[in-house]
């Protein structure tokens, strides 16, 4: 359709470039066909009227001299005459052809045929010679001349009609010349304003269209669905388009609908957890700050008189992990920072998560405060009950183990086998009580006063030193030798809580030597790793530790299956706890010529 | 004999006399046993308050005290006889010593430390080792101390040859005494003994 139209349009203006083309062409040859055929009329007519009087001149010149003297003996020889008088007549009738109609040209044609007639018939009555006297031959001289003159006279007139014909003839030229002209503009123009109104059409039909679904592309990017397009007329190659934009619009409609309901459900499934969860959320985006938060997180905020912004101590730790870029998610109650609410202590253990979506335009952090006041108040109610028991447990015990002792030292009293054998192993198991109580009120202890480390500057060669002469004796007892082994000397100072850290070394010695075979070897060995921390090995030629305990040796009564030394299994925990405090850090090396070691590494004052 | 452990024993000038401190009456029972013999006479108190009403009746050779009691605390006893101008010698003996008590205790000329559970033969050693500390360098310098003759007793304890671990952790104590006595900063003290409480108590001879 919209190709006929083009086609349709541009034809016309073809056209009518043809026909102006034609119609000019025709008019300037007929014109010129004109022009020329009045010109050889006139040029013919003043052509014959100048020969008749040259004709006439050359008669009258041939014969007249004759008149006027005595009139020949012989008859004048007419030949010149006869055929003369034929051109004559012939220019005679060309006159007449050329002549035009108008009354002066037939005033003066009918006044010529007479003349003609009167000059011939003067000349035939001298060919005669009719004329023999005198007077007679000067009258017909006198005849002749006049009709001669006659004849001039006219062709004199038919030549100036026939100039006047001609400059007229321009003139007319000139008219029609200038009435193509204005055919030809009115033509033109005429083209002009066909093409002004094809284009008008063009521009309605294939840029307007074009246009209007530009527009609406637009809105439909700016998010407005809602409209449809006006279906044009039957047949445009538009109509396509427009019907493909509109299905395109209404699909984009349902499935906005759709996404808008996914995400009215997203939404309500959102809010609905976020107001279940007790624990305050905040979700923040990295350009616009909070974004969402939930009604624990509005209440706290409310009661910590910071009205929806995040309590600083959070923005502080937010802060951190920003610069870090990382999660933090704290595991340890013990990590909880400490809000007063109302003259009460609650403890809120902050993880900070990370969020970025795939292209990184929609990323922030979400913050959930989990609240571990109650688990925290429940970890010091243990430790307490912990301590306290253990404590009032340990009281009695001593004073039975000294009884026990006594009765074995049998110095008043002499046992019987028998009760030898019975006071001896219930001191064997008061022993082991001690022992388990002490570890449990190290527990505690560490539990409890882990972050309350006295830190100072301490020679970890010294606390090294003064484990080492602890244990001697022990290891002695079993043949065992304590090495006591310094990279390099000269190390700095650490800082450290001496007793803590020596719990820690004595608890890992004391373990060395316990699974060290008799006679073996123990090596402390104190080592620089890195510029922030001094370790110290404690490395023994045991039978190593289990693969699949290794990993679990650090948990709170933890002992690896198949051990038939004493313990409660919490020796290594307290360690890692009580070098935790400390910044510092615990392990066990990889099993390597059959020696286990252990390290611990201690920040450098 | 058939000693109990609340015996209020009739005095006898030949015998030494021990009075032991605790509210424990398996322990008080035990450390009776333990220390009662021929030339001991053992009497026992249940609480600080008890303890001072009989140091005030009878004159005791040496006291073994225990540090956590119900009314009155092994400190508060010490502090009450220190006043009163009293310098019995006294053995401080507890599960839990902490680094405060001991400091206090130090500064009141009570060095010896025993740390529960203890073996009938540490708590003898002990009485012997305060008691009769023979001419041995360490002994005599911990006699030196227990009469606040902290000058003395520092060089008593440089006659030790060689000085083990003990003897020096308590060369330094003492100077760190010294310290205390003459610009009353007991900060050094503190430290030190919190570092060191384990080296400081009594070990076995």
């Amino acid at each position: 359709m919209l190709r006929l139209r083009l086609f349709y349009g541009l034809l016309t203006i073809v056209l009518l470039l043809w026909s102006v083309g034609a119609a000019a062409l025709l008019l300037m040859q007929d014109s010129i066909r004109r022009a020329d055929h009045q010109l050889k009329m006139d040029y013919q007519v003043i052509d014959a009227a100048q020969s008749v009087r040259t004709f006439t001149a050359t008669i009258n010149t041939s014969y007249l001299p004759a008149l006027a003297g005595p009139p020949p003996i012989l008859a004048p020889d007419r030949a010149l005459y006869d055929s003369t008088r034929a051109l004559l007549e012939e220019k005679q009738r060309t006159i007449h052809m050329t002549a035009s109609n108008g009354p002066r040209w037939q005033n003066v044609i009918t006044r010529l045929d007479p003349v003609f007639a009167s000059y011939f018939e003067g000349y035939e009555t001298y060919f005669n010679g009719d004329a023999v006297t005198r007077v007679q031959r000067e009258d017909l001289l006198r005849f002749t001349s006049t009709q001669t003159q006659r004849l001039t006279d006219l062709t004199e007139n038919i030549m100036t009609l026939g100039e006047e014909r001609l400059f007229s003839g321009a003139k007319k030229l000139g008219d029609d010349s200038g009435k193509n002209f204005l055919f030809v503009v009115t033509l033109v123009l005429l083209g002009t304003f066909i093409a002004v109104i094809i284009y008008f059409q063009l521009v309605r039909h294939l840029v307007d269209p074009v246009a209007t679904l530009e527009r609406s592309i637009d809105e439909i990017r700016k998010g407005n669905f809602e409209l449809t397009l006006s279906q044009p007329s039957v047949g445009s190659e538009f109509s396509k388009v427009i019907s493909a934009f509109n299905d395109m619009a209404l699909e984009l409609k349902i499935r906005r609908g759709e996404s808008d309901e996914n995400l009215l459900r997203a939404n309500l499934v959102n809010a609905a957890i976020l107001e279940a969860i007790p624990s305050p959320v905040f979700v923040l985006g990295d350009k616009s700050g909070i974004i969402q938060i939930n009604p624990a997180a509005e209440a706290l905020t409310e009661k910590l008189g910071v009205s929806g912004r995040l309590p600083l101590k959070i923005q502080n730790i937010l802060d951190e992990c920003k610069e870090a870029s990382c999660h933090f998610l704290p595991e340890d109650p013990r990590e909880a920072l400490l809000f007063r609410i109302d003259e009460e202590e609650y403890y809120y253990l902050p993880r900070i998560f990370r969020y970025d979506s795939e292209d990184f335009l929609h990323s922030g952090w979400a913050i959930l405060l989990h609240n571990v006041s109650r688990i925290r108040w429940l970890d010091d109610m243990k430790t307490n009950l912990l301590s306290t028991v253990s404590h009032e447990i340990k009281t009695p015990l001593t004073g039975i183990r000294m009884v026990l002792h006594l009765l074995l030292e049998e110095r008043t009293t002499k046992l019987d086998e028998m009760q030898r054998v019975m006071v001896t192993s219930a001191n064997d198991d008061c022993e082991r009580l001690l022992i388990t109580l002490n570890t449990l009120l190290d527990l505690s202890r560490a539990e409890s006063g882990a972050t309350h480390l006295e830190c100072v500057p301490v020679s970890l060669r010294h606390s090294v030193e003064r484990v080492s002469q602890l244990y001697t004796e022990v290891a002695a007892n079993r043949g065992i030798t304590l090495h006591l082994e310094e990279e390099t000397s000269g190390m700095p100072d650490i800082l450290a809580d001496p007793i803590r850290l020596d719990e820690v070394l004595n608890n890992l010695v004391s373990n060395a030597i316990k699974h060290s075979p008799n006679k073996g070897n123990v090596w402390l060995r104190i080592s620089r790793p890195d510029g922030e921390f001094l370790r110290v090995s404690v490395i023994d030629q045991g039978p190593g530790i289990p693969a699949e305990s290794q990993s679990r040796i650090f948990e709170r009564f933890y002992r690896a299956p198949g051990q038939d030394v004493d313990g409660v299994g919490l020796g290594l925990f307290i360690s890692r706890e009580i070098m935790r405090a400390h910044d510092g850090r615990i392990g066990l090396r990889e099993r390597k010529h059959d020696l286990t070691e252990f390290y611990i590494d201690v920040p450098v004052a | 004999m058939s000693p109990s452990p609340d015996n209020h024993g009739a005095p006898d000038g030949a015998k030494r006399r021990v009075l032991v401190v605790d509210d424990e009456p398996t322990l008080r029972l035990g450390f009776a046993y333990a220390l009662s013999s021929k030339t001991t006479e053992v009497d026992t108190a249940a609480t600080g308050q008890l303890a001072l009403e009989m140091i005030s009746e009878t004159r005791f050779d040496i006291i073994i005290l225990d540090l956590r009691m119900p009314d009155l605390d092994g400190i508060g006893v010490i502090d009450s006889l220190r006043r009163e101008g009293n310098n019995v010698p006294i053995v401080l003996c507890s599960a839990a010593l902490n680094p405060n008590a001991a400091s206090q205790a130090i500064l009141h000329g009570v060095v010896d430390f025993l740390l529960k559970p203890v073996r009938p033969v540490d708590l003898r050693q002990m009485v012997d080792f305060v008691l009769h500390p023979g001419q041995q360098p360490f002994p005599q310098a911990m006699k030196a101390a227990r009469q606040r003759q902290t000058d003395e007793a520092i060089l008593m304890i440089g006659k030790n040859d060689p000085l083990d671990n003990q003897a020096a952790c308590w060369l330094k104590v003492l100077r760190s005494i010294q310290e205390a006595y003459s610009n009353g900063d007991h900060s050094n003290l503190e430290e030190l003994i919190r570092t060191n409480l384990p080296t400081l108590a009594f070990k076995g001879v």
